[in-house]
């Protein structure tokens, strides 16, 4: 049979580290159902046998108020849940024992049997608290560690092998008595929902609303118990929780004796001045200047290799594998895919080194406590922050660092909001753009016209970000209500170890999950960008080569060629000339609406298909396709295409819109449905749509 | 009643209430209840809010939930 052991505890325990050094990288990442929470699970191998150990997320008690919380409390809450630990040991930071022993309390009256595993024992000054007092007092056994240090480590493998081959009994520490009145309602609700103990009967009572596992007649039975008995809600939680701290604090206060070493002097020194009201924004923003720097510029080190590499590799299939459809469904369909997919894991790998590391070294709790206010008011979190200025660099690891953002609805605007921020691959599509809308000699107000464009761009971006948060905040609900009162860690060193973890975990997260969706779509795009309606490659090739011989054109010019006409007959050139007149309004006509429909892989494409369909050649230089656009003209009426009101008006399109398979992948995966990419996808679109309508109008 | 907001830098005195009843249960959760020392460590004259040391470790609150702990 296979047993559940679990990992529980408060936030800032020191779990995590815990659960790293026990499973190492033998470890899971998914999503508990319905909720975008990290849901890890790990092996522990020791003395030849294996234990599957669950992670359950931080929480302060069972009466949750961020959606961490929640999972832990509809676990609990239902013993037929398949995550329901048989056992579980709760990890207690030392040196703040007292209120963590209230999850623990809460846990033990739900009958399940548990482990107490004191932990950062290294920051005790004086090693030698009673643990055996302790453990007769809370009539539990303990076991002390240090993840830091590794102290206790092998005892701690030792027994949780043992619990897993032999599970203890529910021990009996009480520290909370329900009054008469609460005793009857308890055992109504226990023949009513099978709970296994008064306890969970208890929670059941009291989180019905909103927990899933329960059918919608058992809430409506509770509903009208709830009739009956009108306990007040609150205060029962608030006679709760006092009796207690009323009951556990003597004893964790007799043991606590032994001061923790004096760290939070040193803590307090550094937190003058980062999270003094002026100085500590600034610094802020200059480490995540530097973050930005990295994701923006040392990434391409190892994305330029990795481009290089993979395209070797491609070419090397090509060779491989004979020439026909078959191969071009492979090498063009679906290694491209996968090609497009690892070209993201550098700035994921960075951005996330450093979030770790911040995380790690207690600095990200200031951020959230600086940056608070402010973004409240747009509904969002302090940490959004470092989502939206990563997001200037990249979508993908910024929308997967919103995870750590505990609201559900400040994480989810988070997530809706950042691919709005102008990140790198727009910037090809607007330095072509405008160069050929902005002279490069023009000026504005004394400086360089294209610099200044560039910057009107970035804010546009910017403003609109926050602005949809807010219209996000107004229209969405929440059930919870947001405080901070937020826990600030004394500073440390990092575990390069956990950090290491964190990476990987993302990385492969983002490599597996995402890059199923963007191989598919990257096979749909390739279909229909080679293939036409029955012989129509064939007749494109012919056509050129009529052409090529008539007006006497050089063997690249006749490839250019080629290749435009085939993009033309392709089903994405018929799909262009179909919306043509959903886009002319804008300025576009099907050459444009081509590229659109192609740069749906990512926006950079638009560069590479404009240049194709305009006779370039897709390898084309960024001067040579300005130089060249700015003179392509509409073969029927004569106008150039890319006037200014075109070009200035698909630069406001490529602001807004959702052009990028890896962002709607990773934003699926994030929010665990297919609804949010696609609401995001539809309003980034319409935005897109009207201001280009908006801008194209006023221009010409 | 006095609150923490009234509190100024390095104060330190004893809680007494929580008035907001919802926030009450989640602050008690975090080990900031009655009977407990809460010192006041540094106040954001921006945006009102405050870090305080509560049984040694420091939480930040925003200026609602200060005004919301009364002290003796």
């Amino acid at each position: 049979m296979n047993k559940n052991i679990a990992l529980a505890g408060n936030p800032n325990c020191g779990k995590t580290t815990i659960f790293n050094i026990l499973t190492g990288l033998n470890q899971k990442t998914g999503n508990y159902p319905g909720v975008t929470v990290d849901k890890k699970s790990g092996t522990l191998s020791h003395n030849n046998q294996k234990v599957k150990i669950s992670d359950l997320p931080g929480a302060y008690s069972l009466y949750p108020r961020a959606s961490d919380e929640k999972v832990v409390a509809e676990i609990l809450a239902n013993s037929d849940n398949s995550d329901y630990p048989d056992c579980i040991f709760y990890i207690a930071d030392a040196t703040q024992l007292e209120k963590q022993l209230l999850l623990f309390s809460q846990i033990v009256d739900l009958k399940i049997p548990i482990i107490l595993v004191l932990n950062m024992i290294d920051l005790l000054d004086d090693s030698s608290i009673d643990y055996q007092q302790l453990s007769k007092k809370l009539g539990v056994e303990i076991i002390s560690v240090s993840g830091r240090t590794g102290e206790g480590i092998q005892n701690l493998k030792n027994k949780i092998v043992e619990v897993y081959q032999n599970i203890p009994s529910a021990i009996n520490f009480s520290s909370y008595k329900s009054s008469a009145e609460e005793q009857t309602l308890l055992n109504e609700v226990v023949t009513l929902t099978n709970a296994k103990s008064d306890y969970q009967a208890k929670l059941i009572f009291h989180h019905f609303s909103w927990l899933s596992f329960l059918s919608t007649e058992t809430k409506e039975k509770l509903a009208k118990l709830k009739e009956n008995y009108p306990i007040p809600d609150l205060n029962a939680q608030v006679d709760e929780t006092m009796s207690r701290f009323d009951t556990f604090g003597p004893i964790a206060n007799s043991i606590e004796q032994y001061k923790p070493k004096n760290q939070s002097e040193f803590s307090n020194q550094i937190d003058k001045i980062l999270t003094h009201f002026i100085l500590g924004p600034l610094i802020f923003f200059g480490i995540m200047f530097f973050v930005f720097q990295s994701i923006f510029t040392w990434a391409t080190i190892p994305m330029d290799f990795i481009d290089e590499t993979y395209g070797a590799f491609m070419d090397f299939s090509k060779t491989i594998i004979p020439e026909g459809w078959f191969q071009d469904l492979i090498v063009d369909g679906i290694l491209a895919g996968i090609g497009a997919t690892i070209i993201f894991v550098p700035q994921v790998a960075i951005l996330f080194f450093f979030i770790g590391l911040l995380e790690e070294v207690g600095y990200m709790a200031r951020a959230v406590y600086l940056f608070d206010r402010l973004m409240q008011r747009f509904g969002l979190n302090g940490r959004s922050i470092v989502a939206l200025i990563s997001g200037s660099a990249c979508a993908i690891p910024a929308i997967m660092s919103a995870r750590t953002i505990p609201d559900w609805k400040e994480r989810l605007i988070t997530i809706l909001v950042t691919p709005l921020m102008s990140c790198t691959a727009r910037i090809p599509v607007y330095v072509v753009l405008i160069g050929i809308a902005i002279p490069i000699q023009q000026e504005w107000w004394g400086f360089n016209a294209q610099g200044m464009a560039f910057g009107l761009l970035y804010l546009l971006g910017l403003v609109s970000a926050l602005l949809l948060a807010l219209f996000f905040k107004l229209v969405l609900k929440s059930d919870t209500s947001s405080y901070l009162a937020l826990a600030l860690p004394n500073y440390q060193t990092p575990s390069l170890k956990n950090i290491a973890t964190q990476v990987w975990n993302k990385v492969s997260t983002f490599v597996w999950e995402a890059g199923k969706i963007i191989v598919v779509i990257s096979a749909i795009l390739w279909l229909l960008s080679s293939y036409g309606p029955g012989d129509n490659m064939n007749k494109a090739v012919a056509e050129a080569s009529e052409m090529a011989t008539t007006q006497n054109l050089s063997i690249e010019e006749k490839e250019n060629l080629t290749a435009a006409l085939q993009m033309e007959y392709s089903y994405a050139g018929y799909l262009g000339k179909t919306i043509e007149p959903i886009i002319k309004p804008l300025g576009f006509d099907w050459k444009i609406g081509i590229s659109l429909i192609t740069s749906f892989a990512a926006r950079e494409v638009f560069v590479a298909t404009t240049a194709t369909i305009n006779n370039l050649g897709s390898e084309a230089s960024e001067s040579s396709v300005i130089e060249l656009l700015s003179l392509a003209k509409d073969s029927r009426t004569g106008k150039p295409t890319f006037d200014k009101a075109t070009s200035w008006s698909l630069m406001i399109f490529y602001v807004f819109a959702m052009q990028c398979m890896a962002t709607l992948a990773i934003v699926k995966r994030e929010t665990n449905s297919w609804k949010w990419p696609i609401v995001q996808l539809v309003i980034m679109s319409v935005l897109a749509y009207l201001s280009s309508f908006l801008v194209y109008n006023w221009l010409s | 009643m006095r609150t923490v907001s009234q509190l100024k830098p390095s104060q330190s005195i004893e809680i007494t209430n929580i008035k907001d009843k919802s926030l009450a249960v989640q602050l008690f959760s975090m080990g900031i209840l009655p009977g407990k020392k809460i010192k006041m460590i540094r106040k954001n004259i921006l945006n009102r809010s405050c870090i305080v040391e509560v049984s040694g470790t420091q939480y930040a609150l925003r200026h609602y939930e200060a005004t919301q702990i009364e002290i003796a």
